[in-house]
């Protein structure tokens, strides 16, 4: 058992991000889950990143001369995390246009566009809509967070805009006539109408979108070396090599560019991609890398839930007592702090401790950085940790309240203290009454943990993700994290149940 | 000095205008007794009189409004002034080490379930008195042989009849020596066919010298085994008299009227 929790907290402190930049390495934040063909899992090799975003911010960091270390975040949370100091940029389909009149509230700075891409609709192919505007009086699905699709939206006559999550749920609906049209821009688009024959594109080009790059508006040298990355890679045709093979080169950049529009031949890239999706043939490399992926996103999920756990069961444990046995006014602040607690969904405190802590950080010495910066794993135990001593605190008050109090008068009758009669007569009878709702309070944290990929962990669910949107496959790899989640829990709940016999089989309620 | 009875030596027990409130209530209203070393006392009388108030303030688990209780030498007192938190704590320090010499048995069967027979006799010597194991061990054997219990020393309470629980109880209490045993009904919740077995560990204890005070319903145990009984009403002792007299002959008309019930 120890040499477990000794393994589990090695695999932890080896997956702790390092928090300060070292000379050398470009701290890049991206969301892979956002998916085909920007950065996305490999479909061969399912261990390594690719996409044609991943190979400019490659090119950028070969140019610069540094070691490229990737950092995942939610879409959502990537300028949260830029602004934090998790990673010095975010190369990822950064609008410049939705950005440019936030950057300076937000203390960021936008790099020159790199790539130039369009809005494009998606239909079924079934539909008579030529183009955009017969979508008119529609339902038309966009992304959340996509202030260009949705302005597109309101443009036209009676079209309502319907948003999703992430493209897949949009496609599906799509398919199944919930909606009637899909606005992405042009390369998720024509992926995923290369992949999935029962939709369409439409041929007009709704609206321009130019990508930069984000970087803190405090880190000038930084945004200064990617410019000239940027311009460099442009003018040797690096940048435009990669849209060509990625299929993605088009009249917009090359305008941009100043050169002339290529051939669709060279797109190698895009063919290697749909040629293995089609052809299978490297579904069981990918599925065995899958299951070495998951199995160490296991050990994530695993070893954040259980210290968080422990924490919690120590946390709450106090917390009961005081609520059961201190003073009346200690007796109302356990009450408040369970209320508190309790009272605010778990993803926003992860939020407040990850990314609206370090805001305080100007206001303090500089040597309680540490403790307002917090390392992404250290947040998500502290924030789990939290959230569960509430529930915890409940359990074991209950706990408390469930031995009759006939078993403290005598344990008083017979010359205890307040507190050994505690110690020996009425926690250990606790034990069997609160070991069952904690235990199902340990499979519930498990889960709830899913939620700390929302601050740049990559653990079971957001591997999941992650893999399950380089192929589109939601179902297999589905079944495959279920099955890991139920083999996490099984032995907590069996020891449970053992231990719970064992207790019952001497204890009598009176 | 308490009616009818006479000291020749002083009383282990000493009992002085005893006030209990609960909510403006006057629970026991002035009690005034004494109770020599080695006597067997019945106290009886209706529901809700007063007699397990009166037992618990005997060993300090409640705190008294006002009057004096004192037991083998440790002194409880409490005047109505002197109410403040300083004097609870005080009050507590006392009651806390006055239990050390008196033994109580309760009603309700409260042995430690999560705990042997034998583990719940040892607990108190070690926790409190700080004994030994070996020594807690011999000391608990040596109670649950005296109440008939050696035998299945480990056994757990729910393996118990409840007869063998309150025996078990009695020994528990046994083991920290106290001066002193009280006991709050102790066979009221108990198979009847199961009652004797307990009544005669406390005889067993009244011929070995120990001091007990007894709240019961079991008249006939009163008349035979006590030295005398106390018919209490309203938070009052409304009559001490030796086991006879109170039987045959009831001084006052109340005692008369509640004993008809039972003849
Ligand atoms: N904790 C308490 N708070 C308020 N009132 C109480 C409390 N305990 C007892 N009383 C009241 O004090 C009175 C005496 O109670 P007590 O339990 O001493 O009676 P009793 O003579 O032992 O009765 P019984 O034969 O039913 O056990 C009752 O009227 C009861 O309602
Ligand atoms: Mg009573």
């Amino acid at each position: 058992m120890k040499r477990i929790i000794q393994g589990i907290f090695i695999a932890l402190l080896l997956n702790l991000q390092i928090l300060h930049a070292e000379r050398g390495v470009l701290r890049w934040g991206g969301d892979a889950e956002s998916g085909v063909p920007q950065i996305f899992y490999d479909v061969k090799d399912s261990s390594k990143l690719t996409g044609f975003e991943y190979e400019i911010v490659k090119a950028i960091a070969d140019y610069l001369q540094r070691d490229l270390e990737f950092i995942q975040n939610d879409y959502e949370m990537l300028i949260p995390g830029l602004q934090r100091g998790q990673y010095d940029v975010v190369i990822n389909g950064m609008q410049r246009n939705s950005w440019v009149n936030k950057a300076q509230k937000a203390h960021i700075a936008l790099s020159e566009p790199y790539f130039i891409t369009t809005l494009t609709a998606t239909v079924r192919t079934s539909s008579r809509f030529l183009r955009f505007s017969d979508c008119a009086y529609c339902k038309i699905g966009i992304l959340k967070a996509t202030e260009h699709s949705s302005k597109a939206v309101k443009l036209l006559p009676g079209a309502q805009a319907v948003v999703y999550d992430d493209e897949a749920k949009a496609y599906d609906d799509l398919k199944h006539g919930r909606i009637d049209c899909v606005l992405l821009e042009y390369p998720e688009s024509f992926y995923y109408s290369l992949i999935d024959q029962s939709v369409r594109l439409l041929e007009d080009k709704i609206a321009q979108c130019p990508y930069c790059a984000v970087i803190r508006d405090n880190d000038p040298e930084l945004l200064k070396q990617i410019n000239e990355a940027i311009q460099v890679l442009k003018d040797r045709g690096t940048l435009q090599a990669i849209y060509e093979r990625w299929g993605l080169w088009n009249a917009e950049t090359a305008a941009y560019f100043k050169t002339a529009h290529a051939s669709f031949d060279k797109a190698t890239a895009l063919k290697s991609y749909t040629g293995s999706l089609q052809s299978g043939e490297n579904d069981d490399h990918f599925y065995l890398h899958a299951l070495s992926l998951f199995a160490q996103a296991a050990l994530i999920t695993l070893g954040i839930s259980f210290t968080a756990m422990l924490l919690a069961l120590l946390l709450g444990f106090g917390i009961a007592m005081m609520r059961t046995y201190a003073a009346t006014p200690l007796q109302k602040l356990a009450a408040v702090y369970i209320e508190i607690v309790r009272g605010i969904p778990l993803l926003v405190q992860l939020f407040i401790i990850f990314y609206g802590l370090p805001n305080l950080a100007p206001y303090l010495p500089k040597s309680f950085e540490p403790f307002v910066i917090l390392n992404p794993i250290i947040a998500a135990i502290i924030g789990l940790a939290i959230n569960y001593s509430a529930y915890a605190a409940e359990i074991f008050r209950s706990g408390f309240l469930s031995i009759p109090v006939g078993q403290m008068e005598a344990a008083r009758a017979l010359g205890m203290t307040h507190n050994q009669a505690l110690r020996y007569v009425v926690f250990p009878q606790t034990i069997r009454t609160v070991l069952p709702p904690i235990t199902n309070d340990f499979i519930m944290l498990m889960q709830d943990s899913s939620l700390v990929s929302m601050i740049t962990i990559i653990e079971l669910t957001r591997t999941y993700q992650l893999l399950a949107a380089s192929r589109f496959d939601y179902l297999w790899l589905g079944i495959l994290v279920g099955i890991f989640y139920l083999l996490l829990g099984l032995p907590f709940t069996r020891l449970s149940r053992f231990f719970e016999k064992k207790l019952t089989r001497r204890v009598q309620r009176y | 000095m308490s009616m009818g009875i006479t000291h020749s030596v002083a009383p282990l027990i000493q009992v002085r205008n005893l006030v209990k409130n609960y909510h403006q209530e006057q629970i026991l209203k002035s009690i005034d007794v004494s109770i020599d070393e080695g006597d067997l006392v019945s106290i009886i009388g209706p529901s809700g009189c007063g007699k397990s108030t009166f037992l618990r303030c005997l060993n300090g688990m409640e705190i008294l409004d006002s009057g004096f209780i004192q037991i083998d030498g440790i002194t409880l007192a409490r005047s109505p002034k002197a109410k403040t938190d300083k004097s609870d704590a005080q009050f507590s320090n006392t009651a806390h080490a006055l239990r050390q010499h008196v033994g109580m048995v309760f009603q309700a069967l409260n042995l430690f379930p999560h705990k042997t027979l034998l583990q719940n006799v040892m607990l108190a010597p070690m926790v409190v008195q700080h004994k030994s194991y070996d020594e807690a061990e011999t000391i608990a054997l040596n109670f649950l042989d005296k109440v008939g219990l050696k035998s299945i020393a480990h056994r757990y309470p729910m393996q118990l009849s409840g007869g063998q629980q309150q025996r078990g109880a009695i020994a528990r209490a046994l083991a920290l020596s106290p001066k002193v045993m009280l006991y709050d009904e102790p066979t009221s919740a108990i198979d009847p066919t199961r009652v004797d077995e307990v009544l005669d560990v406390m005889r067993t204890l009244d011929q070995e010298g120990m001091t007990q005070i007894i709240v019961t319903h079991e008249m006939r145990f009163a008349k035979d085994a006590s030295d005398y009984i106390i018919y209490m009403e309203q938070g009052q002792f409304i009559e001490i008299s030796d086991e006879d007299e109170i039987f045959i002959n009831p001084k006052d008309e109340r005692t008369r009227q509640f004993l008809k019930k039972f003849m």
